[in-house]
C-alpha cells in the first residue's frame, strides 16, 4: 500500500509541476479495516476492506481550488488536478493563503501495536455476545455486538517539498445488553478502544452494559427540578467537540464564534485551564504534524478561566494577525480548517473527592447530534443516569430530559475534584466537574 | 463499469469458496459542493468515489469486503480474504449467466452532474440567497449557503444471474442564517433536496427562503424558556415526520426485526397505533429525495404500507431480512456506498393525511406545545425510546398559539406515542434528510400532516 501511495503522490507532484502549478498540497488517506459482528453465537458479518483517497488543493493566483479522487490512475489524478484548477477560477481572491512548510515527518505508530490473528478476533466477538446472554435470563441477543481492527494512514505532501506521513493501528469493541422483563425493556451499549488487542477488557465491557441496563430496567424518571450535574467524560468530550467553534480561529474568521472578541477575557470558571496537547501521554492518537505540514505544539486555549489563544492554521493566523499555532486540519475531500488534537482540562482548587455533595451523574444521553445548538449554546437532551449522595448511588433514573446552556455551564461550576478521567477514545482528559444546577424534566 | 466476464469469474470463485449467494455492487459517485459564506465563495470542491463491494452469504452469515480497484486479481483477493475461514465447496457450482436488465428511469433529470451546467450558472443562486437574507434584518450576522450535487452510477451482479444498473442524481440546498442581538444568538436552517438536477434549485425562490429563515431566527431571539413536563403536543407537518421515522420506522426494518431487537418484531397484524394512523414507506414517489428506481440489491422498489388504520401491515425487508424472517422483500435494501453491505432502510416514509383541521387541533388544547419545526433526534431500537429537539416551538394557551419557546425537547417511546395520536390534519408535507444507520447515511424523506399527541414528556428550561 505504501508503494501505491508514494507512486500516486510522486505522479501528482510531477503533474502539478508539468502544469506549472507552484503552490499546491496533496493529502492521501486510507485504511485497512476488518470488522466483525456476531449474532446468536455465530459470526454474522465479516467485513474486510482497503480504501484510499487523494485530495489536491491548488492555489492559483491567490484562489483556492480543491478536488479529490479514489481512483489512483494517472488519468484520474490528471483529471483531479484539472478540476481543482477549474474550481479555483471561481473562488474568492484570498491574500492569506500560501503553501509554506518544507518539513518532513515519518511517524509509524503501529510499531508497538500487538499482532493478533483473525480467529482470536472472531472468538472474542462471539464471547462477548454469549457473555452478555449468560449474565441474565432476561437478556436478549445483544442488538449491537462487534469488534474491529483498523490500520489507518495519512500522508501530506506539497510543492515546497514537505512530506509528512502518519500510520496508526487500533482495535475497538462494542456490545449492548437488551433486557426484557414483562412489558419493561432496557438497553445500554458501550464501546472500548485500544492500541493493542490485549488492552481491550471484554469482561469489563460486558459487566458494564449489563449492570447499567439492569439498573435502568426498573428505574423511573427523575423528579423534575434543578440539580448539580456531572457528565461522563464521553459526553463532556462530545460537548467540547460540538462547541469547538468557540476557540476555532476559522470560526472567528467566519464571525461565527461567540468568543471571537473575548481574547484575554474571562470566559470560563477561573479554576479551569483548557489545553490542546497533540502528544499527550495516554492519548490514542499522537500525530506530530498538522495538515499544512507544520510541527504541532502545546496550546493553552483557556488559562485560569481566561481565553488565551484560538486554534489557528496559516490562513486564520494571517487574516486575524495572530500567531500560527499549527492546528491546520484537512482531509482529501475537505477544505482547510482547524481542529484540536487531544483536549486536556486541568483545574486549580480541586477538592479531593465529591463525597460531600449530592449531584446527578448522567451516564447516557440521546439526541446529541440535534439537542445541541452550536450557535446559542443551548442543550436539551434525553438522559439516563443516577443520583449520587455522599459518594453513594441513591437511585438510577431514565426517560428524563436535561436542559441548559453550555456557555453558561462553563462559567457556573459547582465543584471540581482532583480525580482525573478520560474519554473512551482517549482524546479528552478532564477532572471530575460538577456543573451548577441544570433543569431536569421527568416525573 | 465492470466487465461482466470479470464479474462472473469473481462470483464463480466465491461459489467455489462455499458461499450460497454472492453479489457485487459497483459504485461510482461524482460529487460537487459549492458554498458561499460571508458573502464570498467559501468552497468549491468536486471529486469521484469509486469502489466495488462484494458480499458473500453463507446461510444467514454475511461476509463483506470492498476495494477501490476493478482489477480481477484485486477482486479475487477480496473473496480470498473474506472466505479464509470458510470450507471450500466440493460440489462446485457456477453462477447463472447474466441477464442484463436496464431499468426504466422513473425520475426525469435535466441537469445532473453528467449533463452539468457551468459554475457560472450555479453560483449566482447562492449569492441571491445571501443578499436577500442579509437585506431583511441588521441582526443577521452571518449567512452561509451551499449546493451539493451527487450523481451515483451503480451496477449490480449476483450469483442468481442478475445484472442491472441505475443512475441516481441528487441535489440539496443548505441555507443557514445566524441572528445576533447583544449576547443572544440564534440560527435557522433550511435544506430542501430532491432526486433531480440543478433544475430543482431553479424551481426555488430565494426571497421566500430568506424570509422564512430570517423570521425563524429573529423569533427565536426572543424565545422564553420552555416549560417542562407532560402535556399535549402538536407536531407540525413536513419534518415533524422525523419522529415517526426514528421512533417507529427504524423499528419496522428487518435489520432490527430479525434480531428481535425491535419492540414490534412479533406484532404483525396487531394494532400498534391509534386507529387514526396509517403510514407508508414509498420508494417510487417521482423525484423525491428518498426515491430510487431499484434498491441496492437490484430489486425494483415499491410502495410499502407499513400501518393501516393502526394495524401493522408490513415491515421493510431486504434479502437477508427476508431469509431470516420469511417476509417478502420490499425493495428496501439500501446503503450509502460500496463501503457498506445493504440492509433494510427507509425511503420516503410518512404518515398519511387525516381529515382534521390544523386550527381545530390548536383550539383543542388548553395548555401545551406547538412544535413548528423539529430538529433531529435519536432512538433506541430495542426499547423504542426517543428524544427529539424542536428547533422552533410555541406555547399553546387556551386554544391559541402564544410565545416562542426555546430548549423544547420531546421524549417518549415510539409504541406509546403511536397510541396517543388523537388528531391528524389534512396538510401532508415532506422534508428531506439523511438517515444514518448500519449501512451508512442514505437519503430519506420524512413526512406527515400535523398531528396531535395527547401527552408527551417535554423537556425545557423551566
Amino acid at each position: 500500500m505504501k508503494q501505491v501511495i508514494d507512486n500516486a503522490i510522486d505522479y501528482t507532484l510531477k503533474s502539478l509541476k508539468k502544469s506549472k502549478i507552484t503552490q499546491a498540497d496533496i493529502i492521501v488517506s486510507g485504511s485497512d479495516k476488518l470488522s466483525l459482528k456476531s449474532e446468536k453465537g455465530e459470526l454474522s458479518e465479516y467485513a474486510k476492506s482497503k480504501t484510499h483517497s487523494l485530495g489536491v488543493r491548488i492555489i492559483n493566483k491567490n484562489k483556492v481550488g480543491i478536488s479529490f479522487t479514489e481512483d489512483f490512475s494517472d488519468w484520474a489524478i490528471d483529471q483531479t488536478i484539472n478540476n481543482a484548477l477549474n474550481n479555483s477560477k471561481f473562488a474568492k481572491s484570498n491574500d492569506y493563503i500560501s503553501i509554506e512548510s518544507q518539513e518532513v515527518f515519518n511517524e509509524d505508530d503501529t510499531i508497538n501495536s500487538s499482532l493478533t490473528n483473525t480467529s482470536e478476533l472472531i472468538d472474542k466477538v462471539i464471547y462477548m455476545e454469549q457473555a452478555v446472554e449468560k449474565k441474565d435470563s432476561r437478556a436478549k441477543t445483544p442488538p449491537y455486538n462487534g469488534l474491529s481492527e483498523v490500520t489507518s494512514y495519512s500522508v501530506l505532501a506539497n510543492t515546497k517539498g514537505s512530506r509528512c506521513s502518519y500510520k496508526t493501528k487500533y482495535y475497538s469493541s462494542y456490545t449492548s445488553c437488551l433486557l426484557s422483563d414483562n412489558e419493561k425493556n432496557s438497553m445500554h451499549s458501550q464501546y472500548d478502544v485500544a492500541k493493542n488487542f490485549n488492552e481491550l477488557n471484554f469482561d469489563a465491557l460486558v459487566d458494564e452494559v449489563h449492570e447499567i441496563s439492569s439498573q435502568f430496567l426498573n428505574a423511573e424518571q427523575i423528579k423534575s427540578g434543578s440539580y448539580p450535574v456531572k457528565f461522563s467524560p464521553d459526553l463532556l468530550n462530545t460537548f467540547f467537540s460540538s462547541f469547538s467553534s468557540l476557540y476555532s480561529g476559522k470560526s472567528v474568521m467566519d464571525e461565527l464564534s461567540p468568543w471571537r472578541d473575548k481574547l484575554n477575557e474571562t470566559v470560563t470558571d477561573e479554576r479551569l485551564t483548557i489545553s490542546d496537547i497533540s502528544m499527550y501521554e495516554g492519548s490514542l492518537s499522537k500525530i506530530p504534524f498538522d495538515m499544512e505540514g507544520n510541527k504541532k505544539r502545546d496550546i493553552h486555549i483557556v488559562k485560569d478561566g481566561k481565553l488565551s489563544e484560538f486554534l489557528h492554521n496559516s490562513e486564520t493566523a494571517k487574516k486575524l494577525e495572530m500567531e500560527n499555532n499549527f492546528c491546520a486540519s484537512r482531509g482529501p475531500k475537505s477544505p482547510l480548517s482547524v481542529s484540536s488534537s487531544n483536549t486536556v482540562i486541568t483545574a486549580s482548587k480541586a477538592v479531593e473527592n465529591l463525597n460531600d455533595i449530592t449531584y446527578v451523574e448522567i451516564l447516557s444521553a440521546q439526541g446529541l447530534h440535534s439537542g445541541i445548538s452550536r450557535t446559542s449554546g443551548n442543550i436539551s437532551l434525553g438522559v439516563s443516569g443516577r443520583v449520587i449522595e455522599n459518594g453513594k448511588v441513591k437511585h438510577y433514573f431514565k426517560d428524563s430530559t436535561v436542559s441548559g446552556n453550555f456557555f453558561q455551564m462553563l462559567k457556573n461550576i459547582h465543584t471540581i475534584s482532583s480525580k482525573n478521567e478520560a474519554s473512551r477514545d482517549k482524546s479528552f482528559f478532564c477532572p471530575e466537574i460538577i456543573f451548577d444546577e441544570l433543569t431536569f424534566a421527568g416525573s | 463499469m465492470l466487465d461482466s466476464l470479470i464479474a462472473k469469474e469473481v462470483i464463480d470463485y466465491g461459489l467455489k469458496k462455499g458461499a450460497d449467494f454472492i453479489d457485487l455492487f459497483v459504485d461510482q459517485q461524482q460529487f460537487e459542493t459549492l458554498s458561499v459564506k460571508s458573502s464570498e465563495v467559501d468552497n468549491i470542491s468536486n471529486g469521484i468515489n469509486f469502489g466495488i463491494g462484494i458480499r458473500l452469504i453463507y446461510g444467514t452469515k454475511v461476509l463483506y469486503g470492498y476495494t477501490n480497484s476493478k482489477n480481477k486479481k484485486d477482486l479475487l483477493d477480496v473473496v480470498d480474504a473474506l472466505s479464509v475461514n470458510e470450507k471450500v465447496r466440493q460440489d462446485v457450482e457456477q453462477s447463472m449467466s447474466f441477464n442484463f436488465e436496464k431499468n426504466i428511469d422513473q425520475h426525469l433529470v435535466h441537469y445532473g452532474l453528467n449533463n452539468n451546467l457551468s459554475l457560472d450558472e450555479k453560483i449566482p443562486f447562492l449569492f441571491n440567497v445571501d443578499q436577500e437574507t442579509r437585506a431583511l434584518s441588521e441582526k443577521i450576522s452571518q449567512v452561509s449557503a451551499s449546493i451539493s450535487q451527487r450523481s451515483q452510477e451503480i451496477e449490480i451482479f449476483n450469483s442468481e444471474g442478475l445484472h442491472t444498473s441505475d443512475t441516481r442524481n441528487y441535489i440539496r440546498l443548505g441555507v443557514n442564517a445566524v441572528a445576533e442581538d447583544g449576547n443572544k444568538r440564534e440560527d435557522s436552517y433550511y435544506s430542501p433536496g430532491a432526486m433531480m438536477g440543478f433544475e430543482f434549485i431553479n424551481s426555488l425562490d430565494p426571497k421566500s427562503i430568506s424570509e422564512n429563515i430570517v423570521k425563524e431566527a429573529l423569533t427565536k431571539l426572543d424565545a422564553i424558556a420552555c416549560p417542562a413536563g407532560k402535556m399535549p403536543v402538536i407536531i407540525d407537518n413536513g419534518f415533524g415526520g422525523v419522529i415517526f421515522h426514528e421512533a417507529c420506522g427504524h423499528l419496522l426494518e428487518t435489520t432490527s426485526v430479525a434480531k428481535k431487537a425491535s419492540v414490534f418484531h412479533d406484532k404483525m397484524g396487531e394494532k400498534i397505533a391509534s386507529s387514526k394512523v396509517s403510514a407508508v414507506d414509498d420508494g417510487t414517489l417521482g423525484n423525491y429525495w428518498g426515491s430510487i428506481n431499484i434498491d441496492d440489491e437490484g430489486m425494483a422498489t415499491k410502495k410499502t404500507q407499513l400501518i393501516k388504520d393502526g394495524i401493522l401491515t408490513s415491515f421493510m425487508v431486504d434479502k437477508l431480512g427476508s431469509m431470516k424472517t420469511g417476509y417478502e422483500r420490499t425493495g428496501s435494501a439500501r446503503r450509502e456506498n460500496y463501503r457498506y453491505a445493504p440492509t433494510s432502510r427507509m425511503r420516503n416514509t410518512y404518515i398519511e393525511a387525516g381529515t382534521d383541521k390544523f386550527d381545530d387541533m390548536i383550539s383543542s388544547i388548553d395548555k401545551g406545545i406547538y412544535c413548528k419545526k423539529m430538529g433531529g433526534g435519536s432512538v433506541s431500537p430495542g426499547t423504542g425510546e426517543f428524544n427529539f429537539v424542536a428547533n422552533e416551538s410555541y406555547l399553546i394557551e387556551n386554544g391559541k398559539i402564544k410565545s416562542c419557546v426555546k430548549g423544547a425537547s420531546l421524549i417518549g417511546t415510539g409504541p406509546d406515542t403511536l397510541t396517543k395520536i388523537s388528531m391528524i390534519a389534512d396538510n401532508l408535507d415532506f422534508s428531506a434528510g439523511v438517515c444514518g444507520s448500519v449501512s451508512g447515511g442514505v437519503n430519506t424523506t420524512v413526512g406527515q400532516p400535523a398531528i396531535k399527541v395527547d401527552e408527551i414528556l417535554v423537556g425545557g428550561g423551566k
